[in-house]
């Protein structure tokens, strides 16, 4: 059998296992007499106006026939339209955010004839704008269900902007999942805080933030549970939407199907501050998206195979870029999200990766390599639109990186394993390619540094001399410009991370070292968030580390 | 009028609806929506009945708005997939791996990782039984370059299909 024969076997097999629904000719011939109905409606406007016309003389002459409304009405279904001048004059979700939005589509419905009918709006917006597949709408008007199956999921309110315009969805009733904050219509700006109710036991509401144009900008997660008020934070930086939904799905514990289905009109707030106050953090192997302004959890970026952990990983400019390490053997690769794509920086086998640095920009990415085999490490530096740098270590030293410059500049420690010297900090510039050409930073006799970062021109190193430990502002020449006040002993810096001067720290008890203290940090004051609630104090399960913005 | 185009539609529906949709469900990988593809493309040949010079080729009408409207719904799907911050799954997990037991299911997947017009040429050839011809009236190009894309997308298949044998 020929390759082509094979392909025809193949594809004719799987062919026979798509079998339609069978009542395709039935919905065919109802979309076919709708079409017809808004012809008649969708005339130029000379024609309607005669039509007008027509119809007021016949009105006027109490002989109104059967014919005449039959023409009147643009869309089919129990709710009659309304019949004002004008049409609705609320906030609504899609397809139609605002009147020049029904202005275009008046001009030309293009391919979105289907927006003259209200069913068919609520069926795309469950299918197409939601993407939530096997939706089914049922019902016409102004209120159409929405259902899976059996369950019905909510039910969506439409209106039309413009009298006898086309529909457009403007808010999803969910039953007893109800959004009590913010309300229909409410200015927002990022981060937002979204707060209900739900009658339901242990349901988590899955929130998502979706543009009128379809562009979804964030989701976050919500636990609930019967009357507790539920409670999640949306967080966006994108500023050039104006008018969208804020969607909330529950999904049933046994088979993970939509259960229900709630959704509120809300519009972008012009005057907000741009709050782009994000973090990301290691938790249980995954990276998590955290909110900077109280540490909470806003959602999970990675999700690491079975048998693999991500273990560390660095976000600047919406680009990330984490290491994901095999659980057993020497298997690890550097990815990097840039936009839509995923790219492998280093692929797996053969190296251990550390310390993965993003510049500011994103543009520079840092890290540690070294043959798993054992040898000398290397420190990588990749600029885009440049080939990658090598900076030599001169001997086999434990190092990692700490930070990098837009212009590659990198702060390094080292110690050498062999001997009790203590870690050491350089600075070592954008065009270097030996660690020795590095400036060293000034440490105080018998302490060493643990994390650092730059800030601004200069550096701030955390410091440890024996069980006491201290952030000290440094100069790039390495001489030290003061000393913060010293932390509680025995608590020592872990991380230190500083974007656009804001400096965000994680804290550890060289006692009690499982369970980290993160907050914003300012002149040796530590403003600590609340720990996630998973986080376990004895074993660290559940906890953060390494956070990173 | 209305009757004899009702007749039309159902004598078009009972001999092609289903391998439309079959023919939809392979460009486009999406069974939940093929059956709206193949509906959407019937209503909009309807709108053109009367324009249509030759009713007999009211199925090559159906094809070709078929293999166009599958089209845009991969355009909207990409436009989608491009806003939503989805799981970033890097690589299929083990539970997928396992799940793809048969070289019949990778020659589907290989299929479908097939470059658009690729998996068009040799759907249209060889799920669809149609002539070189008639393919590049459906796909709205010329009979070279559907030979073009059949012969590259028989390369990248072949040694899924060989290893069969």
């Amino acid at each position: 059998m020929s390759a082509e024969d094979r392909l025809r076997e193949i594809l004719s097999s799987e062919a026979s296992t798509v079998l339609p629904a069978g009542d395709g000719l039935t919905r065919i011939q109802e979309r076919v007499a709708r079409r017809r109905r808004l012809r008649m409606v969708l005339l130029p406007a000379g024609a309607l106006a005669t039509a007008g016309v027509v119809a007021a003389v016949l009105a006027l002459g109490g002989g109104v026939g059967s014919q005449s409304l039959e023409q009147t009405p643009a869309t089919q279904g129990p709710t009659p339209s309304p019949t004002t001048a004008s049409g609705y004059d609320g906030p609504a979700i899609w397809p139609f955010g605002s009147q020049a939005d029904v202005d275009s589509w008046n001009r030309d419905p293009g391919s979105r004839g289907w927006a003259a009918n209200a069913r068919e709006v609520a069926q795309r917006f469950a299918t197409d704008f939601l993407q939530l597949p096997g939706v089914t709408a049922v019902g016409d008007g102004r209120e159409v269900s929405l259902r899976l199956g059996t369950v019905k999921l909510g039910t969506a309110r439409l209106e039309r902007l413009e009298a006898d315009g086309p529909w457009t969805v403007v808010a999803v009733d969910g039953g007893d999942l109800i959004v009590t904050t913010p309300a229909a219509g409410a200015r927002i700006s990022s981060p937002t805080s979204v707060e209900g109710r739900i009658d339901g036991l242990h349901e988590n509401v899955r929130l998502q933030l979706v543009t009128t144009a379809g562009k979804q900008l964030t989701q976050a997660s919500a636990p609930a549970g019967q009357e507790a008020p539920w409670q999640g934070t949306l967080t966006w930086t994108d500023s050039t939407w104006s008018t969208g939904g804020i969607v909330g799905t529950t999904r049933s514990d046994r088979d993970g199907s939509l259960t229900r289905l709630v959704a509120v009109p809300v519009t972008r707030s012009s005057d907000a501050p741009f709050a782009p106050d994000s973090f990301v953090g290691l938790v249980d192997g995954k990276v998590l998206l955290l909110d900077g302004t109280n540490g909470r959890r806003l959602s999970q970026l990675t999700y690491p195979p079975a048998g693999t952990t991500d273990t560390s990983a660095t976000w600047s400019n919406d680009r990330l870029a984490w290491v994901r390490s095999a659980q057993t053997g020497c298997d690890n690769t550097l990815f990097l999200k840039a936009g839509e794509g995923i790219e492998t920086i280093v692929p797996g086998r053969g190296f251990i990766i550390q310390s993965p640095q993003l510049s500011p920009s994103g543009a520079v990415l840092a890290w540690v390599q070294q043959p798993c085999e054992g040898g000398v490490p290397v420190v990588r530096v990749r600029a885009e639109g440049a080939p990658i740098r090598d900076v030599v270590i001169e001997s086999n030293l434990a190092t990692w990186v700490r930070d990098v410059r837009n212009d590659g500049a990198l702060l390094v420690v080292t110690k050498d394993p062999e001997r009790t010297d203590p870690a050491i900090l350089r600075v070592v510039p954008g065009d270097a390619t030996r660690l020795s050409s590095g400036r060293v930073m000034t440490g105080a006799p018998g302490c060493e540094w643990r994390a650092a970062a730059f800030l601004g021109s200069s550096v701030l190193g955390g410091e440890t001399c024996g069980d006491r430990s201290r952030a000290i502002p440094l100069s790039d020449d390495g001489s030290r410009r003061g000393a913060d006040t010293f932390l509680p002993a025995p608590q020592y810096f872990g991380t230190i991370t500083v974007r656009e001067s804001v400096v965000l720290v994680q804290i550890f008890s060289s006692d009690v070292d499982s369970r980290g203290i993160v907050g914003r940090y300012s002149r040796g004051v530590v403003s600590p968030f609340d720990p996630l609630p998973s986080c376990s104090a004895e074993t660290g399960a559940g906890c953060l580390l390494a956070p990173d913005w | 009028m209305i009757s004899a185009e009702e007749d039309l539609l159902t004598a078009l529906y009972t001999s092609h609806y289903r391998e439309l949709v079959r023919l939809a469900t392979f460009l486009t990988s999406d069974r939940d929506n093929a059956e709206e593809i193949v509906q959407d493309a019937y209503v909009k040949v309807h709108g053109s009945w009367r324009g249509l010079r030759e009713p007999e080729k009211a199925e090559a009408y159906l094809r070709t708005a078929v293999v166009n409207l599958s089209r845009s719904r991969l355009r909207r799907r990409q436009v989608v997939a491009k806003h939503q911050p989805e799981p970033m799954l890097d690589v299929d997990s083990a539970e997928s791996q396992a799940m793809r037991t048969t070289r019949r299911d990778a020659v589907l997947e290989a299929l479908q990782q097939l470059p658009r017009r690729q998996r068009e040429a040799v759907t249209l050839r060889y799920y669809a039984d149609l002539t070189e011809a008639q393919t590049a009236a459906a796909m709205g190009c010329s009979v070279g370059a559907v030979k073009s894309h059949t012969s590259r997308a028989m390369t990248a298949l072949r040694p899924l299909l060989e290893d069969e044998r």
